[in-house]
């Protein structure tokens, strides 16, 4: 962009058009985060409905493996330097969203090692998760993650009515490879695609 | 006819540029500015000085990861400027009304 080309009037609406453009068209998911976690969190679900199935010793093993490696994960990306060239309006919103489901999510979890039956408490989360999704998904304009939002509250529903704990671990895991794995899948080869281009 | 008087600072293209970005997003790094206003380091660089000295733009340095950062964020002058320029675009685009 040149600065000293003549302005008309028309021109200087249709820059700030652009720009505006441009600034909104920034607001976009790489898809790795629900890839990453969506993965994690369907292995924990599918490896429990297997040490269930199979009367394997240690139900909760790969649900606790899965809570060390979230520790570790969530305190790098506290620590880790940012290096993003701009904040929006939104990304601080959506900032207090993650705040806001980690905290929810961490209590609920709490409340299963406490009081909560294990198959109530996962139906939860999924609820939790459902609401993630939308938010997230409303504000990258993704449908796919909204749809993701829709099967995972179908799951939680299915979870509540289900009383079989370990099929409660397979509609979990079935809900969060719709919900999260392929909607990340989709957004990440969107990203690869805009970078090729 | 009431045809308002279009701010010299604003009406001109990459600095009107630069300034429609910054009212869209929070604040925004000097690459990004660049990346978006297909500019070069240089011209970006004069008008951005440009728009500090007027007033509209904060630019603030930093070190991220030992690289050196210009971050720059729009005033309230620099809202208030940019609503009369386009306040005044329309009185042109639209002569007749209010």
């Amino acid at each position: 962009m040149q600065n000293d080309q003549q302005l008309t009037r028309e021109k200087s609406l249709e820059i700030i058009q652009q720009m505006i453009n441009q600034a909104k068209s920034n607001i976009s998911d790489n898809g790795l985060g629900w890839l990453i976690w969506g993965t994690m969190i369907f292995l924990s679900a599918l490896s429990t409905f297997i040490f269930i199935y199979t009367s394997a010793d240690n139900t909760f093993l790969a649900w606790n493996i899965f809570g060390i490696i979230t520790i570790i994960l969530l305190t790098y990306d506290l620590f880790k330097p940012k290096q993003k060239k701009v904040r929006t309006y939104i990304d601080d919103q959506l900032r207090l969203v993650d705040m806001g489901f980690i905290i929810s999510l961490f209590i609920i979890i709490l409340s299963i090692n406490i009081s909560v039956l294990p198959s109530s408490g996962f139906g939860f989360c999924l609820v939790i998760f459902a609401f993630f999704l939308l938010l997230k998904g409303g504000a990258v304009k993704s449908r796919s993650l909204m749809t993701g939002a829709a099967i995972n509250w179908a799951g939680a529903i299915a979870m509540f009515i289900v009383k079989d704990f370990k099929y409660d671990m397979l509609i979990m895991a079935i809900a969060v490879l719709l919900g999260f794995i392929i909607p990340g899948l989709i957004l990440w080869l969107q990203y690869r695609k805009q970078l090729r281009s | 006819m009431d045809f308002k008087e279009l701010d010299p600072i604003l009406h001109s293209q990459l600095r009107l540029a630069v300034v429609s970005l910054l009212i869209s997003v929070r604040e925004a790094e000097f690459t990004f500015l660049k990346e978006k206003t297909n500019s070069t380091a240089g011209n970006l660089s004069v008008q951005i000085n440009k728009l500090k000295d007027a007033g509209y733009i904060e630019v603030t340095k930093q070190f991220s990861n030992n690289y050196p950062q210009t971050i720059c964020k729009i005033t309230k002058k620099g809202i208030e400027s940019f609503e009369d320029y386009v306040k005044a675009l329309q009185s042109y685009m639209n002569p007749g009304g209010n």
